[in-house]
């Protein structure tokens, strides 16, 4: 074993030797000290994230019974701003905006409503609840009890039927479909003659159906991550008013 | 005649309530006949009223100790709902029971007995009771005892047999039981009887408890127990008796020595436990001791016996309700502890008038026979939104609770809460009403199509069918309302997806400009390392031969020339091909036929070492005009 130098100086040696000691006998004795910062720094993270967390859980059953409580469009609005705070804390899924979709339908602030169930729809793709969600509000919109959702829903079922998550990797396993098509067509010249043709038509299939994934979906999936930009800059600053408490008083 | 009429009709109207109002007095008795110094219960019920009862007046009654055990309310309400009409049935009433012990033997009589309801007497003729006398003697005491006269459904108690049986004089009585092992005194006791237990009580299984009392030595002094008798032969009996003839078994019970009223007795003791899973009550006894026990010693040492009849007095347990005192109106019946109640509907969506099934589970270590249907209907909560229909309620048996399910239609639309059930039981700890709730229920009830009529100006009402506006869904509880979702996934997914096959392509396409490249230094570093090897080869060299192969290596390495032996002429080739001046090129081609022919030369050992120096000479001057020689077409290409 290497033996390290000791320099000894006038000064106490516990400390000499701790601050020019050698240096493995140094890091021995600074190692309970850093071990100790790294725990502390741990469990301080970790109690932060907790509190968050029972925070965060304490106003989502908050704006839960708000709902269930809730008797006029007022009530609805201000469990919607419970879920807002949610919204503005950080917190951003599916049920959450789902279910401020509900309170803000219910409140009477459509517009709003509308852009919640749309975001919900970014992380969940359409789900019943959502769908519901939109055509009660175009109903109410529209005063009418029939209504449908729009034909382009249909026609791009993929960009709102599919969560954008979904979206984003089957773009990526396009890409890498792409890249084995090109990988295969290195291989046509050193291929024998009877497969040369099985090789160009599999790396032609691998390269056009890659390609053609890779481009519906990563044009889909570039067009949500631009409305989540624009959506997170509207939430930040979104006010809530009710169309159906405005009427109301404007009738009276 | 028309106001007689209407007298007679008045009347008639006026009867059901006047009969409504009457109150009824019941009396029962617990037994029929008792031993004098024995007890029996009598219930009096007082059926029409539960309140402003004064207490009965038994003053007619035969001389007895009468003890007032208590007294509990017996009223019960039930709602029947037809065709949307309610109807409540309410019955009042309220059970007194007391201890009654006759002072003389004889026939003992009750009545007639008084009760006075709100000012009005109600009169009952009362019971019979028949007290037999016993002749009294301190040899043999009987007694049955109960550790609780008075108990819960499902509280468990325990009831003792004791025979205490005076001891012997001294010195016997200390090493000597007062009982022959011949002579068997019977002890008689129908809770003994192995049968059949009672619906509401339960009951130890007699028959390992009596199976381990028997005597099987047959020499310890041991009692007979009802009319329990062996069926096989005993060896003993062949000298004593029809050895075909069944025997009484004997039973030895464990005894202990007690003193009682200052007397020694040895006290023979059998402990049962039971408990009641209904209210009611349960007598036990009496017991009946018959036969011969040794009450003296003679101065020969022989036994004295005395035939001894005695009688233990029975024993009433009443199993009653909770106090009627803090009694919760939501209160099921069921006694016991923790008791849990959790609620469920089949669906959380539906439509107003829809029927739900809501399924109502209570469990935990309570009494389940006793366990009423909760009456929802009676909590105006519940009622508020929803119509629950309590006459249609089906009832399961579940192994520590029962489940009930009910019919519930909500009645108004909205996102509605089921508000929590309340569900009182008797809790056997802390001996005192618990009131336990269940879980809200969130419902969304849609609104369902409306018909209405529309007023024409012509007059005609048109029937116009509207629809309702479409509700949104109901909210979502679930706890991932809290967790944060990302629309990227995550990097580890990310990553092998958008680089994983453009690196592989580019990989391939790298593959053989890398191969050359690596064939490419791997020359050089030989041809490099071809003097040093070389020169080492010849220091160490300890013949020609090994000079001779050392230098052809050398050149083989340094000018790509192929194989190991090369020719004087081949050599000067390479040389030459390499572009190096005339005279080095001889040079090295006389020193290599120099090496050749030494090699076949005598005395080499002495030519060795002048070669080797000229062979390092001639290789360094080769190296040096190497170095500053053109490339050869092979280096350039790479």
């Amino acid at each position: 074993m290497k033996n390290f130098p000791t320099i000894k100086l006038c000064s106490p040696p516990g400390n000499a030797e701790l601050l020019l000691g050698s240096k493995r006998f140094s890091m021995l004795r600074l190692a309970p000290l850093r071990s100790a910062l790294c725990t502390l720094l741990a469990i301080f993270c970790t109690c932060s994230a907790d509190a968050q967390s029972d925070v965060n859980r304490f106003i989502w059953d908050q704006a839960n019974t708000q709902v269930i409580h809730a008797e006029d469009p007022g009530d609805y609005l201000k469990a919607a701003e419970s879920y807002h705070r949610l919204l503005r804390d950080g917190v951003v899924n599916a049920p959450l905006l789902n279910n401020l979709g509900v309170a803000l339908t219910m409140g009477g602030d459509f517009p709003h409503a509308r852009a919640a169930f749309k975001r919900a729809e970014l992380y969940s793709g359409t789900t019943p609840e959502i769908k519901k969600g939109l055509l009660a509000i175009m109903a109410r919109q529209a005063e009418r009890a029939v209504v449908e959702l729009p034909w382009y829903r249909t026609a791009f079922f993929w960009h709102y039927g599919i969560p954008a998550r979904a979206r984003i990797t089957i773009a990526l396993a396009g890409w890498s479909l792409l890249w084995v098509g090109i990988l295969l067509y290195r291989f046509r010249k050193r291929s024998l003659a009877g497969s040369l043709q099985l090789v160009l038509t599999l790396s032609e299939t691998c390269m056009m159906t890659g390609a053609l994934i890779c481009l519906i979906f990563s044009s889909s999936a570039a067009f949500t991550l631009l409305q989540e930009k624009h959506s997170e800059s509207l939430w930040a600053s979104a006010k809530f008013s009710s169309t159906v408490i405005a009427n109301a008083e404007e009738r009276q | 005649m028309f106001n007689k009429l209407i007298y007679i009709a008045a009347a008639l109207m006026l009867l059901p309530i006047a009969l409504q109002g009457a109150v009824a007095l019941e009396v029962t008795s617990s037994r029929s006949s008792i031993y004098q110094g024995e007890s029996f219960n009598l219930t009096l019920s007082v059926n029409g009223a539960d309140a402003e009862i004064e207490p009965p007046d038994f003053a007619s009654s035969d001389p007895a100790e009468i003890q007032l055990l208590g007294s509990h309310s017996n009223s019960r309400s039930s709602i029947q709902i037809i065709n949307g009409r309610m109807t409540r049935n309410v019955f009042r009433g309220r059970v007194f029971s007391y201890a009654i012990k006759p002072k003389n033997k004889g026939s003992y009589k009750t009545g007639p007995v008084i009760v006075v309801v709100a000012g009005s007497p109600s009169r009952h003729n009362g019971v019979e009771v028949q007290v037999k006398g016993v002749e009294k003697q301190e040899r043999v005491l009987v007694t049955v005892k109960a550790s609780s006269e008075s108990v819960l459904v499902e509280e468990p108690f325990s009831i003792t047999l004791s025979v205490a049986v005076q001891e012997l004089p001294e010195p016997y009585g200390q090493s000597n039981e007062p009982i022959h092992a011949n002579n068997l005194p019977q002890i008689t006791a129908d809770f003994l009887e192995i049968r059949e237990t009672k619906n509401t009580l339960v009951a130890p299984d007699l028959n390992p408890i009596l199976n381990s009392l028997i005597d099987q030595s047959g020499r310890e002094p041991a009692f007979a127990i009802n009319n329990y008798k062996s069926r096989g032969m005993g060896f003993g009996s062949f000298f004593n008796s029809d050895p075909f003839e069944p025997r009484l078994i004997r039973f030895r019970l464990p005894h202990t020595k007690v003193e009682i009223n200052g007397k020694h007795y040895r006290e023979y003791k059998l402990k049962l436990n039971y408990t009641a899973t209904g209210e009611g009550e349960h007598t036990f006894g009496p017991v009946t001791f018959k036969g011969q026990v040794i009450s003296n010693v003679t101065a020969q040492r022989e036994a004295v016996f005395e035939d001894i009849y005695a009688i233990g007095g029975a024993v009433t347990v009443r199993v009653t309700p909770p106090p009627d005192q803090g009694r919760p109106e939501y209160f099921i019946g069921s006694v016991g502890r923790n008791m849990q109640a959790t609620a469920q509907f089949d669906t959380t969506l539906c439509k107003v008038g829809d029927p739900l099934t809501l399924t109502l589970e209570v469990t935990g270590d309570i009494s389940i026979t006793n366990l009423r249907t909760p009456a929802l209907g009676l909590q105006p909560d519940l009622t508020q939104n929803f119509r629950i229909y309590d006459e249609n309620v089906k009832t399961e048996t579940l192994p520590k609770g029962k489940r009930f399910t009910y019919r519930v239609r909500p009645t108004v639309a909205g996102t509605l809460e089921f508000p929590p059930i309340k569900i009182a039981y008797y809790d056997s700890d802390t001996r005192a009403y618990k009131t336990i709730t269940t879980a809200p229920l969130p419902v969304q009830a849609e609104a369902t199509t409306q018909v209405a009529s529309m007023e024409d100006p012509a007059g005609g009402g048109v029937i116009e069918v509207r629809k309702a506006i479409p509700m949104p869904c109901g909210i979502t509880l679930t706890p991932e309302g809290v967790k944060t979702s990302a629309l990227i996934p995550e990097m580890k997914l990310l990553l092998p997806l958008l680089l994983g096959m453009p690196l592989l392509r580019l990989l391939f396409a790298l593959l053989r400009p890398l191969v050359r490249v690596i064939k490419f230094l791997n020359a050089r570093r030989v041809k490099s390392g071809a003097l040093a090897t070389a020169l080492r080869t010849i220091r160490h060299a300890q013949s020609t031969a090994e000079l001779a192969q050392a230098v052809r290596s050398y050149l083989s390495q340094r000018l790509d020339a192929t194989g190991q032996s090369l020719t004087g002429s081949e050599i000067e080739t390479v040389l030459r091909n390499s572009h190096l001046p005339r005279a080095e090129c001889d040079a090295f081609s006389q020193l290599i036929a120099r090496l050749d022919e030494a090699m076949y030369k005598p005395g080499e050992e002495a030519l060795r070492d002048h070669m080797r120096s000229d062979c390092i000479a001639s290789l360094k001057a080769i190296d040096a005009a190497l170095r500053h020689s053109p490339p050869s077409p092979e280096e350039t290409k790479v």
